[in-house]
């Protein structure tokens, strides 16, 4: 005989957790195994591990050895306290949703009928607002008895009445949940009954009419036999209404998955994009600038050998040039190496890098780095590389009289803020400026958001923010 | 006796390099009549001061793509007796062949390399600016690596294969005797066996044996 595993409880994917969750309360009595490990994870995995009753040894059948243990067994549920919430919580359900329902149809009614007079068009959108308040409640109620179901995105509108009414009625997201509380009249009251029916054989057990001690005694074994029963199936039929709601009107896990993965694509080809954009950057400065030097140099080196005999002053004259000209590219290398990766940065730390990149600075350039140490690598190259860059741009293009930067964590500390900001002439375009569209791919691909504000005669600021923690997009 | 100065216009718009160049050709006696940056200023000047040789860079503004080999072949078209060598940063196949292909006469392709190799490069000069043709190495390497013609290019000795790679180089017999320290005997018989096995039509110029070989090994058939 399979003893149902309801005691312990599992979550809506099948795996079995611990029964400390919200609202429950840890089984009382002494630890029982649950039968078997297959029977506790049916078909699945072993799951999590129960962090209540330890697993007997050997894996008997059966958790209790004796008739005390075993009435004892069967009659927990009864007052254990989740049984007492699922039964609240089917019964508030059984209630409150067919009203809802009844509150639908008023509501739409009214619109219909007052759609001719553009009153019923004004309604839509607080309808809509209603449904939404009702499925968060319910939602939040589902928390009772399992894990509270998560809100699903749904669409809004983008500013306006119009918009607002044009994405409440476009949504298929809201017409679920619509659909959700017209179908609560029938299903809520079902669950209820379902919930409920095995109790109303332990009441009749209990109070039937019958002559003798016998009968009473008879009827109440009947009775505390069910209620084991019934407790059981109160507690399974309000797990399977949080599934229902789950289902209905939780998150789309597919259609959230689907939109994460084509953000992520959009974000890996910008992110290729600047990758190609750089080396391509990288090579031209290679090949027209080191490359041409030092063909220069050569040029240089060969004529003084040629004179060397004959004039050697000329040629000492020419070997001091190609000196002059290695020098240059000495530092044109260092320049380019410090776009690629700057080991000053892994050494030691942004304010150190950065104020390095200031140094030779024209202008006044302040750096301000309120970061802790423990930076991700990629953050912290990622906000070198834009504080670098954009600096590059203002004594570049900018013609700016005094600049600043500032790394800042904000203060939940989950966020890097990276702000830059120049006197100059403005004019900055994303778009055009093909180190400006690195920088965005880049901090957009940590999940980071990048703007520029620029207008033409300045002054300009460049803020982005790269979150520093979570950042793979779950809803935790 | 003084040898009449090879009037040059070179073109590069790195100035840096482009000073180099000017002072090197100076230096072995050309005379640089002028020395400009882009394309444009580059057709006028010959149209102007009717160079003998213009030496110029592949890249070049605007675009810094292919602004010097369209400048060559406008040159060649319009005025060819200008004999035209083109440096280029990295070899660039296309280039070589567009250049290269149909007359040969005076024509040359270069890496920036080579430039640092005064003495073979001011030999390749004087060999385009007389009317030869000048190939880098770099580009008949790739070429002979690339070959589909290798079977045939076994039936050649090592030392015949040398002589094969100079000779698309452009080099004359006299040329290829210098760089290989042989004698010229020995070159014409290494010439003449090439042509033999690999059943080439016999050129005795130089410029049009160049063509000979290079079509011969970048045949793809």
């Amino acid at each position: 005989m399979r003893s149902d595993t309801s005691d312990v409880p599992r979550c809506d994917d099948g795996t079995v957790s611990d029964g400390r969750e919200r609202g429950w309360a840890a089984p009382s009595g002494p630890p029982v195994s649950p039968q078997g490990a297959s029977g506790v994870a049916t078909g699945a995995d072993g799951g999590g591990t129960p962090a209540g009753p330890a697993t007997e040894p050997g894996g008997r059948a059966l958790p209790f050895s004796t008739p005390a243990e075993a009435a004892e067994w069967w009659l927990r549920p009864v007052i254990e306290s989740r049984t007492w919430v699922s039964f609240a919580y089917l019964l508030v359900g059984g209630i409150t949703w067919p009203i809802a329902f009844a509150a639908l149809l008023v509501v739409a009614a009214l619109v219909f009928g007052l759609a001719v007079v553009v009153v019923g068009l004004l309604l839509v959108v607080p309808a809509f607002a209603l449904v939404e308040w009702f499925a968060g409640v319910e939602r939040r109620r589902a928390g009772w008895v399992g894990r509270p179901v998560p809100e699903p995105a749904v669409a809004r509108g983008t500013g306006g009445a119009w918009s607002e009414l044009r994405a409440c009625l476009g949504d298929p997201v809201r017409w679920r949940h619509v659909g959700f509380v017209a179908s609560g009249v029938v299903v809520g009251p079902l669950f209820l009954a379902i919930g409920w029916i095995l109790w109303g054989l332990v009441a009749r057990f209990l109070f039937a009419a019958g002559d003798g001690i016998a009968a009473l005694i008879g009827g109440w074994l009947l009775a505390v036999l069910v209620a084991g029963a019934a407790a059981r199936a109160t507690v399974a039929v309000a797990r399977v209404q949080h599934s229902y709601v789950r289902w209905f009107i939780g998150p789309d896990e597919e259609a959230r998955l689907a939109e994460r993965v084509e953000e992520l694509s959009a974000q890996r080809q910008q992110i290729l994009e600047a990758v190609d954009a750089e080396r391509r950057r990288i090579e031209r400065n290679l090949h027209d600038g080191v490359q041409q030097q030092l063909v220069a140099i050569g040029i240089d080196i060969a004529r003084a050998q040629a004179r060397i005999e004959a004039d050697p002053e000329e040629a000492s004259a020419l070997l001091g040039d190609a000196r002059d000209k290695l020098r240059g590219s000495i530092g044109e290398l260092r320049l380019i190496g410090r776009g690629l990766h700057p080991s000053v940065l892994d050494e030691h730390g942004l304010d150190a890098a950065l104020s390095s990149v200031v140094a030779g600075s024209p202008i006044p350039i302040s750096v301000e780095v309120h970061v802790g140490d423990d930076l991700a690598d990629d953050v912290a190259t990622t906000a070198y590389y834009v504080a670098s860059e954009a600096i590059a741009n203002i004594l570049k293009h900018s013609a700016a009289r005094v600049a600043s930067v500032r790394l800042e964590e904000d203060a939940s500390g989950d966020v890097l803020r990276i702000t830059v900001h120049d006197d100059g002439g403005g004019g900055a375009d994303p778009v055009r400026g093909s180190g400006l569209a690195g920088m965005r791919a880049r901090v957009e691909g940590l999940d980071g958001r990048f703007e520029l504000m620029s207008p033409p005669g300045g002054p300009t600021i460049l803020a982005a923010s790269i979150p520093l923690r979570g950042r793979d997009g779950s809803d935790g | 006796m003084t040898e009449p100065r090879i009037r040059t216009v070179v073109a590069d718009d790195s100035v840096l390099l482009r000073d180099g160049v000017v002072r090197l050709l100076d230096d072995a006696g050309f005379d640089v009549v002028a020395a400009v940056g882009d394309g444009d200023a580059l057709l006028d000047a010959v149209t102007e001061l009717e160079p003998e040789l213009a030496i110029i860079d592949v890249r070049m503004p605007p675009t810094h793509t292919d602004e010097g080999i369209r400048a060559a072949i406008a040159i060649r078209r319009t005025h060819p007796e200008v004999a035209v060598l083109v440096l280029s940063q990295y070899v660039e196949e296309r280039y070589a062949t567009d250049l290269l292909s149909g007359d040969t006469t005076g024509v040359g392709y270069l890496l920036k390399d080579r430039v640092v190799d005064v003495e073979d490069f001011v030999a390749a000069v004087r060999r385009v600016a007389a009317g030869g043709s000048a190939v880098d190495a770099e580009v008949v390497s790739q070429l002979l690596g690339r070959t589909a013609r290798s079977t045939e290019l076994d039936r050649l000795t090592p030392r015949e294969r040398e002589v094969l790679g100079l000779m698309a180089e452009g080099l004359s017999n006299q040329g290829i005797a210098d760089r290989l320290v042989v004698s010229l005997g020995a070159v014409e018989k290494h010439v003449s066996n090439v042509f033999t096995k690999l059943d080439l039509d016999r050129e005795d110029h130089a410029h049009r044996r160049v063509l000979a070989v290079l079509t011969f090994l970048g045949d793809r058939s």
